[in-house]
């Protein structure tokens, strides 16, 4: 069943991308405008899908059974939750980074993966420091890689003055 | 002669080696480092090098990236995360064998035939560049495409599980490749109009993204705190390599050859090569089912061929100033700012600097066996730091790795999207490497295509008029056919023994 | 008891770092420009020739202003993006670009809405000339009878390439085309990833002139693959005495290139753009920088922040003219 919505999605981005290729503008003195290829791509998705789709239709009256396992299996919400987490930091990180900065933002992530899988507090605080420290030391000053500062660190210079 | 005392005197500098033990270090960490690849490591070494003087500064950045390829196999053995393009093609089958305890033998044979590979390519080098050169130059569009292409069904036929999904694994890397200016007509595809998207999508940060990222995704996904890895106290870096060498050297010195022949080819390198020699290593192999189940001649085919191309893209670099991959590109870069002009006459000029360079390129692969042993010593963190706390880490690099190769917040949201939809698609079964090489592979084909059809006036028959392209692609259509050649041969085969 | 030592010292460290940026923080802002490194965006790759211009005008400008100048490569996209980080940084004089001739271009290519009017000039100080390059068994001698062979061959016979589809090179050659009374695109286009890649193809006879600057031909022509037959410059370039202009050659007034020089965003205080021109004026003249681009075989030219404006203004034209010849004009 799942190859079978695989498939589809396949078509259906196929198709897209077919569709955005024909609006690329075309060039005289070309023989084949810069929507050959991604068309091309677009044909490809669409027939490799159709090809899952079949062929998973093909097979499913053999494996229904296995689709009831599958069903039974009842999918774990909570752990696909978990599995985006991950994403969902990385999405804070580009989000905050220009006010709370590298260094900040990274421990903050670290931190609260490590919390996640039940690190203990002291450990999770010193490591998260002392890590994005490391890394945003070696990287801004060693090998001049720009990690913003953030604005916070700018304001709290004011502060303190 | 006097060229190469020369040659000697300039690398037998306290400074040279200090560089050189120096830059080895920076080199096996940063490849070592889950999400930083072996091209930043150059990339970063480049303002630093400006302050050098020639030799030091070469011999930085050739130690620097022959070790960081190596030790990108090392996050690669233990987490499936390949460091290069090329160790996608065999990052799977050092992972099987690190699940079942053989992590360090994995690693050992892959450090042994990484200097094999390395420095049978210099010798390569150092006898034949400028007949070598002269064949690179024959390469034109033609030639060019069909060698990507050649390239690209490999990473079809040797994938194992359904080809439909490795077909498709295969275009979604193409298609990624067609984003930004397209260099024929100079349009802007797929970019909307975001300007960070107009110059392409760079392999690195969806190299974190297809296999780092969804390794940590799988990680906190599943609630098990168990290792996937296995250690064992048995697994020994050195112990079986002897007789890995002894049942396999045949696939060492056929990886090599073929390593350092594409590599020398500037439009292919070594990507493509460690790509070609493991499928050839599987179709000669005895053991073909065990090939992409944790076998090691696979990564004495691929392992020595990645290698040895590196050494190989240094001969149209040295001898035209025409780049073979992306680190000799910044190398000739860096030898033009030290007023060391890429071409014949380096080779001449009697200062000895390319016998210099010659020098440090074996030294730099020697020194890879003791510090890639060290490394794979060392690598047992990997083992022994507890997920819980070694995740977080690998997370936060990915970022900044992706970040770094371009300063871009774009590449950044890059990793994460091409993650996310690498994710779902691994969770059924799509295998990810043939992707990277369509990404890497895509704009060599489509260029070349395009810029053969502008010549032919859109004749396809161009593409066989020539011989080298001609061979080339009959072997492409062979490989394509041979599944069908086969069959047919089977049923052929079945009817006539039903009538007898 | 290390531990603690450490401790103690990261945390002096961090404090006294805190300190000492907060009281340079706490001075005019102009009263002592600058006060902090300079980020210098380039918008080509790390190794190339824009590349190692920015680096070497960045450690002369260095070397005059007292502050670190830290080169940032921005690259892709034919120079949109690196030339957009420019234009969109603060105008504060602590981030400035190297920008280079596409910023005449891009915008007539409908690549972006990017024009010289979004810079804030400095200072020019570099100019390279194209060159015109042929295999070196090529039956022609010279220039003139390579522009009669293209004159008399029916259009589309001869194939150039060099960069991509509106890349210097392109639009120069497709110029001096115009400049000797033919159409734009009486020579063929074929685009390419750059100098190099379009040199084999050269020596391999897929195609037959090369228009890029003469030092990205440098090796070939030592090799003795290829040879260059004018170079497009008021005079012969310093490192290829043997080169004659094309003024020599056919009369020509004609001279296009591609200029590079340090700009930052609009709207940068003048006061900045002055203690800046100054340092670069004398950066430029630096023996540093003087003697790298004297091997590079990479042409010199000094303009200061206005007449570099006024230069910007005048390409832009030039190159409208061309791109619209040539039929790559947006709508």
């Amino acid at each position: 069943m799942r190859d079978f919505l695989i498939g589809l999605t396949f078509i259906i981005a196929g198709c897209i991308t077919i569709y955005v290729a024909q609006q690329f503008p075309t060039i005289q003195s070309l023989q084949y405008g810069p929507s050959l290829f991604p068309s091309l791509v677009g044909g490809g998705f669409c027939i490799g899908g159709l090809v899952l789709a079949l062929n998973n239709y093909r097979n499913s009256k053999d494996s229904l059974q296995r689709i009831k396992l599958e069903k039974n299996k009842a999918y774990d919400w909570k752990s696909l939750l978990y599995s985006l987490l991950p994403a969902i930091l990385i999405i804070f990180y580009i989000l905050s980074i220009d006010y709370l900065g590298s260094l900040l933002t990274m421990s903050i992530m670290m931190f609260i993966l490590m919390k996640v899988r039940k690190t203990s507090t002291i450990s999770a605080i010193s490591i998260s420091a002392i890590m994005s420290f490391t890394i945003y030391y070696a990287f801004s000053q060693y090998l001049l890689v720009p990690l913003p500062q953030g604005d916070l660190f700018g304001e709290v210079k004011q502060w303190m003055l | 002669m006097d060229a190469v005392i020369n040659g000697v005197y300039l690398v037998f500098s306290l400074e040279v080696f200090l560089v050189i033990i120096l830059s080895a270090i920076f080199g096996i960490f940063v490849g070592a480092i889950p999400g930083l690849t072996a091209t930043m490591a150059v990339a970063l070494l480049v303002p630093i090098t400006f302050y050098m003087d020639p030799t030091p500064a070469i011999a930085a950045i050739v130690t620097t990236s022959a070790m960081a390829i190596f030790a990108g196999d090392i996050p690669g053995t233990y987490l499936n995360i390949p460091g290069t393009p090329a160790s996608a093609a065999y990052v799977s089958e050092s992972y099987q064998l690190a699940k079942k305890g053989r992590a360090r033998e994995a690693l050992g044979i892959n450090l042994i035939c990484s200097v094999f590979g390395g420095i049978f390519g210099t010798i390569v080098l150092i006898i034949t560049a400028q007949s070598l050169a002269e064949v690179a130059l024959k390469f034109s569009a033609f030639e060019y495409f069909w060698l990507a292409i050649l390239g690209l069904s490999c990473s079809i036929f040797i994938s194992i599980g359904s080809k439909t999904k490795a077909f498709l694994s295969l275009l979604f890397g193409i298609l990624l490749s067609t984003v930004g200016l397209d260099m024929m007509s100079g349009a802007p595809r797929f970019t909307f109009g975001i300007a960070d998207l107009m110059g392409g999508i760079n392999f690195i940060p969806v190299m974190i993204g297809m296999f780092a990222l969804n390794e940590l995704m799988n990680y906190y996904g599943s609630s098990s705190e168990k290792k996937n890895i296995a250690a064992m106290s048995k697994d020994n870096v050195f112990s079986k390599a002897k007789g890995h060498i002894k049942n396999h050297w045949i696939n060492m010195l056929r990886g090599s050859t073929i390593g350092t022949l594409i590599g020398a080819l500037p439009g292919a390198g070594a990507d493509i090569a460690a790509w070609i020699s493991y499928a050839v290593g599987k179709s000669r192999s005895r053991n073909k089912q065990e090939y992409g189940k944790g076998n090691i001649e696979g990564i004495m085919d691929a392992s020595s061929a990645n290698n040895s191309g590196i050494s190989g893209a240094w001969v149209p670099a040295l001898v035209f100033g025409i780049p073979g991959d992306s680190i000799t590109a910044i190398v000739i870069g860096v030898l033009y700012m030290k007023g060391m002009n890429p071409g014949p006459t380096i080779f001449m000029d009697g200062s000895g600097l390319i016998y210099a360079l010659f020098i440090v390129f074996i030294i730099a692969n020697l020194m890879m066996l003791p510090i890639g042993y060290i490394a794979i010593k060392l690598s047992k963190i990997f083992i022994i730091t507890p997920s819980r706390v070694l995740m977080p880490i690998i997370l936060c690099f990915c970022i900044v790795g992706a970040f770094a190769i371009n300063n871009s917040i774009i590449d950044i949201w890059l990793m994460l999207i091409v993650g996310f939809v690498a994710f779902l698609l691994v969770r059924n079964g799509f295998p990810m490497a043939p992707a990277i090489l369509g990404l890497v592979l895509g704009k060599t084909v489509e260029n070349n295509f395009m810029s053969a059809m502008m010549r032919t006036d859109g004749n396809f028959l161009g593409f066989f008029s020539r011989p080298i392209s001609a061979t080339l692609g009959v072997i492409v259509i062979l490989i394509w056919l041979s599944p069908l050649i086969i069959k047919s041969f089977k049923w052929f085969y079945n009817t006539q023994n039903h009538k007898a | 008891m290390q531990i603690i030592d450490k401790h103690k010292k990261i945390k002096t460290a961090l404090l006294s770092g805190i300190a000492i940026t907060t009281l340079v923080a706490c001075g005019s802002v102009l009263a002592d420009y600058p006060e902090k490194p300079i980020t210098l965006i380039v918008p080509w790759a790390a190794g190339g020739g824009t590349d190692a211009t920015a680096r070497t005008i960045g450690r002369a400008l260095e070397e005059q202003i007292g502050q670190t100048v830290n080169v940032v490569n921005r690259t892709g996209g034919s120079g949109v993006v690196g030339h957009t980080a420019i234009t969109s940084a603060d105008p504060d004089g602590y981030t400035i670009g190297l920008a280079t001739g596409e910023v005449n271009m891009m915008h007539w290519l409908g690549l972006t809405d990017l024009t010289y009017r979004d810079f804030t000039p400095i200072a020019q100080v570099n100019y390279d000339f194209p060159g015109v390059q042929v295999a070196s068994d090529a039956p022609y001698d010279s220039l003139e009878e390579l522009v009669e062979a293209i004159r008399e061959e029916p259009e589309g016979t001869f194939i150039a390439s060099g960069t991509g589809q509106g890349g210097v090179w392109h639009l120069a050659f497709a110029g001096f085309l115009m400049d000797q009374g033919m159409e734009a695109d009486r020579v063929m286009w074929l685009p390419s990833e750059g100098a190099a890649p379009a040199m084999t193809e050269l020596v391999s006879g897929g195609i037959d002139i090369v228009p890029s600057s003469v030092p990205e031909a440098r090796s070939m022509m030592e090799a003795g693959r290829v040879k260059s037959l004018g170079v497009m410059a008021p005079e012969r370039i310093p490192s290829f005495p043997d080169v004659p202009t094309i003024q020599e050659e056919l009369g020509t007034d004609y001279q296009v290139g591609e200029w590079r020089g340090i700009a930052g965003p609009k709207g940068m205080d003048p006061e900045i753009v002055s203690t800046l021109e100054a340092a670069l004026e004398k950066a430029y003249n630096s023996d540093t920088y003087q003697d790298f681009m004297y091997n590079q075989g990479f042409g010199t030219e000094w303009r200061n922040a206005e007449e570099f404006g006024k230069l910007m203004e005048e390409m832009d034209v030039v190159f409208g003219e061309i791109v619209e010849q040539v039929g790559l004009a947006a709508e």
